[in-house]
Formats: structure tokens, C-alpha cells, sequence
């Protein structure tokens, strides 16, 4: 027999009977308790802030021009938002990541923040490559104001089973506290993680 | 193996100690003000429990359905009934590549496997690249926590590795400039390697993906950047749907360190374009365990280390004085599946004061697994001196002369500071206690002289 016969085998002999699996999406919600702080986006960009994120307030018709401010200046700079006439370095899904590196700004898309830990949810396909967001020093997210969840259970029920080929949610920038419990910025990822939010 | 022997090699350097029981009882402090500011944290804690009892009930239905869906988006399911397959498996999917150079995030699994010393053997240069694992790969050390794996080392001696291996400021201590050293030879090794391993935190049936939480954002380096991504895991960390990864997501950082969440939480379902991504299930003695209904919520772990910071002998130990890859009290329950003899002393290095089993947010009841291990290994070591003891005593106090007695004898030694008690051959018992100060009379002469005028 293989090993994954054998295995499935002995797990089949072994198992407990049946637990019943809670139903889907039913939680005891606390997403009313986190309305009634305040607005969705005040505790996002609290949170945010808490977790060493910065937040920006940007009008939708201003963002890339507000950017070309910011970040005109850097070296090397990549952006996947279509459109945007700012970055300097080409990015496209099938090149060779190692590439991109150095890597000093990424700009992309969120899709949505959750307001209860900061985090925002970016898919494969608004990154292009996925070690763009790792590689460079500084990410950008830029994110609609009105696309926020309450917490990791509305996020998941959003998302359902559309997870891409990958994604993931980012809370801040990279960081470490491996030595001596010392909370460190800037780990091995970006160390700084700016999120835009677009409002009309 | 002894706990209280290299728990007393730990306790030899006091300042430290002090140290390390301070600073994860701050950890256990920022788990309770996270778990506090969640409404709802304990029906919290009962769902995560209950889908994790389901997934165990149904553990070989849900891998199968993970498996074929994995497949289906392009990733190779790969099975390993025990550490030396698993670790075979991991080599010959490099050979194939021919991929010299790895780099890895942190995996207790491929600790419980024993895979880097494996892989050296066999030509594969192996980095770690969570910095707390990097610490400690360079020291030559195990890790001393499954999320802090340095904690047990001061930012002296980390400076004096950095300043040995990696070439940092001699007497540097600081630890943002470590920090920067380790980025800045780590980025190079990403940059290098032909290959990624990571582990697991969880993976989901219904849709055929695994999720790597990490902080560092070391994981995705490496597997962003390598052409061949391999994850190992164990066959528990199986969930049945996504919709679970929020409520698995809300518990788990906020019980290791506090954090709403981890910095990072990746989802992967397949390979980028050009790249290879493999998956290896791995048994080694689960499957077993699952049989064992007093011990199988073990199984539902996952990996927070909530145990760890709140107990108040691994504070006070160290993780290296259990002597295996996962300390603590979770280490402690495990340990034993795997050699019931050299453990034995294990579910022993607890207070059995419960507090682990308060702060696990799966809610394991670690504490009586620990009481249960207990009553298996005094049942198999008979404990031959024990009764002897046990059978004077009855014999003494059935015999209120021979209590009489021996109570004036044993007040004598004790003043003169004689008893087999001390006697640290006999008894471990006063090594770190003081027995109390013997009294003047026996209770019966104080009652006779007293009371018993009438």
C-alpha cells in the first residue's frame, strides 16, 4: 500500500465519530458592537495607524497627481494600476521577479480594508508579480473608502471561494520582534506600508 | 531526557530567568488585552473547537477533497507517512531541480522532522529566514519557542553572533541595526536561492489552497522569488472551508503576540506562471494519535503558543529544557507519543494550574492531558520506590507508638537538620524547598498538657 492509502487507511480506522461542522457565515457577530464605534474607515485608519500603517486621504481625481508628488523623487518605482502615469520600472506578469530588485515603491489596487486589524485584501492580479509587495521598501495600496468590511468573518463571506491563484491581506509593514521582544519596522519585507483612501 | 535537570541549567543564570519569565508574561498580557477588546472571544473559541472537531472527524474525507482540488490548480500533492519520507520527498523534489540552495520560513514540522540536518547531509545548503530561526540556525541551537524561536537569547549574544557570521559592528546591540544586518544578507540569500520551503497554518478543503501567516514577510520572499515553492504540513492542519480561515484568523494572532493579525496572511492556490509548487501531507504518528480519544484534541493545535507564554514553568524553564521541538505545555502532551520513556518527564513540568488550557484558542485541555500522561507513566514505571514508602508510612501511622515515636525522632533530625528528606539521592523533594522549622512539642503532648486537664 502507498502512503496515501496507508494514511487515509489509518485516519478512516482512527477517527472519532462525527462532529457536526458549524454553519457557514454564522457568527456570534460582532460586527454591530464595531459599527457602533464609529465608522468602518475611523477604525480602519486607527488601527492602521496603530499597526505602523500610514493613511491617506485623497480625492479620487487628485490620487496619481498627489503620488507623482510624493514618490516623483524615488528611484526606482513600479506601479500595476493601470493608467497611472507615474513609475518608472516595468512590470508585467510573466517576467522574472528577481528583476524588479531593488525595488524602492510598489503602487497597486487593495480591493478591500477590514476595519478590526487594518488589513487590506490585494489578489494576484493587481500585483502583476507577487514578490513585488515584499521586494520593495515602501507599498503603496490604494484603496476605495467605501470598500470596507467589519471584520475577517464579512471578509471571507465577501471573498467566498474566490481567492485567487493567490492573494493576501497585508497589516502594515514587515516587522519583527525576534530579539529581545524589540518591536522592529521594516523586517525583511517593506518598511513602510502606506495605504491611499480614495473618497469622490 | 530530565526537565528538572536542564530546567536547572536554565535557573543557573538567575538575571535571565527573571528576564524571560517577565518578558513572556508581557506577551501573555497584550494575548489578554487582544482577546479582551473581541466581543465574543469565547463563542469564538467554541466554533474554532468545533470545526476543528469536525475536520478531525472527518480527516481522511477533507484531505481528499484537498488533495483532488489542489491538483486540479496545478500543485503537487505529495504524502509522507513519516519523517524520513517526508524528508526524502523534500530532496528529491530539489535533486530533480537540481536546487542547491533553500531557503526556508519558519516550519516546526521540518523541525520535527529533522529536515535541515538532512539536507545538509545530502549537499543542500539550508538558510532560515525568519530572523528568530536564522538566530538560532547560526548559533547551532533548536528553536526555544514555536513563535519566538530566540527568545531564550539576549541581544548581547545575538550581537556577538551577528558580529561573527555576518560580519555586524563588534559589541553592536542594538536591535534595529541587527535587524538591518540579517535584511540585508538575508535579501541576498532570496535573491540566490533555487528553491522555497515553507510551512502551513492552514489549509482549506473546499478549495484546495493553504494559508502562511508570518510577519517578517520572509515566507513570500522566498517563494515569490524561487522557481519551485515546497510547503510541508501536518494532515491536521486541515479546514474545511474558507469561510473558517476568519475565525481561525481572529484567534490566532491575537493569542501569540497580541496582534489583530499578522502582518501577512497568504493565501496560495497555485503556482505563478513558470514556477512549481508542491505540497507534502505528512502523517508521522498523527494519524495514530487520532485513535486516542484522551490525547486526539492535540490535533486541533494550531500553533499560537498561548501555552507557552502563560505557563508558569516554561517561563521559568526555558524551551530548551523540554528538550524537544515544541516546548511548553503543547510539547509536553506531544513529546510523549513519540518516546513515552525519555519524555516521561514532561507531563511532570507543569503545575497542572490550568492556565494553558484557559488561553488555547481551540480549547485543548492541556492540562488534563498532562494529568492523563501522568497516570500512563507511573503506571508503566511502577514506581518501585514509591510504595515502599507509602507502605512504612501506613505501617507507622496504624501504630500510635511507632508514630509516637518516630514524631520525637523526626523533630530531633529535623532541628538538626538530618532527613532522608534532604537527602537529595532519595528526594528531589527540599532541592529547591525548605522543609518548616520543627515544633517545640507534638500535637498530643501540647493536647495532653492543654486540654486533657479534666
Amino acid at each position: 500500500m502507498n502512503s496515501r492509502d496507508h494514511i487515509l487507511t489509518e485516519i478512516k480506522r482512527n477517527r472519532p465519530p462525527e462532529v457536526l461542522l458549524p454553519e457557514r457565515g454564522k457568527h456570534a457577530g460582532d460586527s454591530a458592537a464595531l459599527q457602533a464605534e464609529g465608522s468602518l474607515v475611523s477604525r480602519f485608519e486607527s488601527v492602521s495607524i496603530r499597526i505602523s500603517s500610514e493613511v491617506l486621504h485623497v480625492a479620487r481625481s487628485d490620487w496619481d497627481s498627489l503620488l507623482v508628488g510624493q514618490f516623483g523623487g524615488e528611484r526606482r518605482i513600479a506601479s500595476t494600476i493601470s493608467g497611472a502615469d507615474f513609475g518608472n520600472l516595468r512590470i508585467e506578469p510573466d517576467m522574472d521577479p528577481k528583476s524588479l530588485s531593488p525595488l524602492d515603491v510598489l503602487v497597486c489596487q487593495g480591493d478591500f480594508g477590514v476595519a478590526e486589524n487594518g488589513a487590506v485584501w490585494i489578489q494576484d492580479s493587481a500585483l502583476m508579480v507577487r514578490a513585488a509587495p515584499f521586494l520593495a521598501e515602501h507599498l503603496v495600496i490604494i484603496l476605495d473608502r467605501t470598500q470596507m468590511v467589519a471584520t475577517m468573518h464579512e471578509a471571507y463571506s465577501r471573498l467566498q471561494t474566490n481567492l485567487g491563484m493567490f492573494g493576501m491581506f497585508v497589516a502594515g509593514p514587515s516587522k519583527t520582534a525576534d530579539i529581545e521582544q524589540s518591536l522592529v519596522v521594516g523586517a525583511q519585507g517593506p518598511r513602510r506600508n502606506t495605504i491611499v483612501l480614495l473618497s469622490d | 531526557m530530565s526537565h528538572p535537570k536542564q530546567a536547572a541549567e536554565f535557573n543557573a543564570d538567575l538575571e535571565r530567568t527573571q528576564w524571560h519569565d517577565e518578558t513572556l508574561w508581557l506577551v501573555r498580557e497584550k494575548r489578554d488585552t487582544a482577546a479582551g477588546s473581541v466581543p465574543g472571544w469565547e463563542d469564538l473559541r467554541e466554533r474554532a473547537s468545533q470545526i476543528k472537531g469536525n475536520a478531525l472527524s472527518r480527516l481522511d474525507d477533507y484531505l481528499k477533497e484537498f488533495e483532488q482540488k489542489a491538483v486540479s490548480n496545478g500543485i503537487h500533492v505529495h504524502w509522507a507517512s513519516d519523517a524520513a519520507e517526508h524528508n526524502g520527498i523534500v530532496l528529491q523534489i530539489l535533486k530533480d531541480r537540481g536546487a542547491k540552495h533553500l531557503v526556508k520560513s519558519k516550519s516546526m514540522l521540518t523541525e520535527e522532522c529533522q529536515l535541515n540536518p538532512y539536507l545538509h547531509a545530502n549537499g543542500i545548503e539550508v538558510i532560515d529566514t525568519d530572523l528568530g530561526e536564522r538566530i538560532v540556525q547560526i548559533a547551532d541551537e533548536a528553536p526555544s519557542h514555536i513563535v519566538m524561536p530566540a527568545i531564550h537569547m539576549r541581544k548581547e549574544e545575538v550581537g556577538d553572533l551577528f558580529h561573527d557570521h555576518l560580519g555586524s559592528d563588534e559589541g553592536a546591540t542594538d536591535p534595529d541595526y541587527l535587524t538591518e544586518v540579517a535584511r540585508q544578507s538575508l535579501r541576498k540569500s532570496f535573491l540566490e536561492a533555487d528553491a522555497a520551503l515553507t510551512g502551513v497554518n492552514f489549509a482549506v478543503a473546499e478549495t484546495g489552497g493553504f494559508v502562511v501567516c508570518t510577519n517578517e514577510g520572509n515566507a513570500d520572499l522566498g517563494v515569490h522569488l524561487a522557481p519551485v515553492h515546497i510547503a510541508s504540513m501536518g494532515i491536521e492542519k486541515i479546514i474545511p472551508r474558507a469561510d473558517d480561515l476568519g475565525v481561525f484568523l481572529r484567534l490566532l494572532a491575537r493569542s501569540a503576540t497580541g496582534q489583530d493579525l499578522t502582518v501577512y496572511t497568504s493565501h496560495f492556490h497555485g503556482p505563478r506562471p513558470g514556477a512549481e509548487m508542491h505540497l507534502v501531507l505528512v502523517d508521522n504518528g498523527r494519524s495514530a494519535r487520532l485513535g486516542q480519544e484522551e490525547f486526539r484534541d492535540a490535533l486541533k493545535c494550531i500553533r499560537c503558543g498561548a501555552c507557552m507564554n502563560t505557563c508558569p514553568v516554561y517561563r521559568r524553564s526555558g524551551g530548551h529544557s523540554y528538550g524537544w521541538t515544541v516546548p511548553g505545555p503543547l510539547g509536553s502532551v506531544l513529546a510523549p507519543h513519540v518516546d513515552m520513556e525519555s519524555f516521561s518527564s514532561l507531563p511532570f513540568a507543569s503545575t497542572l494550574c490550568g492556565s494553558c488550557t484557559d488561553v488555547c484558542p481551540v480549547k485543548i485541555d492541556l492540562h488534563g492531558q498532562l494529568y492523563a500522561w501522568r497516570q500512563k507513566i507511573v503506571a508503566a514505571q511502577k514506581a518501585a520506590d514509591r510504595p515502599l514508602a507509602m507502605r512504612l508510612m501506613a505501617r507507622v501511622l496504624a501504630r500510635p507508638l511507632a508514630f509516637r515515636i518516630s514524631g520525637w525522632f523526626a523533630r530531633r533530625m529535623l532541628r538538626r537538620g538530618w532527613t532522608p528528606a534532604k537527602n537529595s539521592m532519595l528526594s528531589d523533594w527540599t532541592s529547591s524547598r525548605d522543609l518548616p522549622s520543627a515544633p517545640e512539642q507534638s500535637f498530643r503532648s501540647w493536647y495532653l498538657k492543654n486540654r486533657k486537664v479534666q
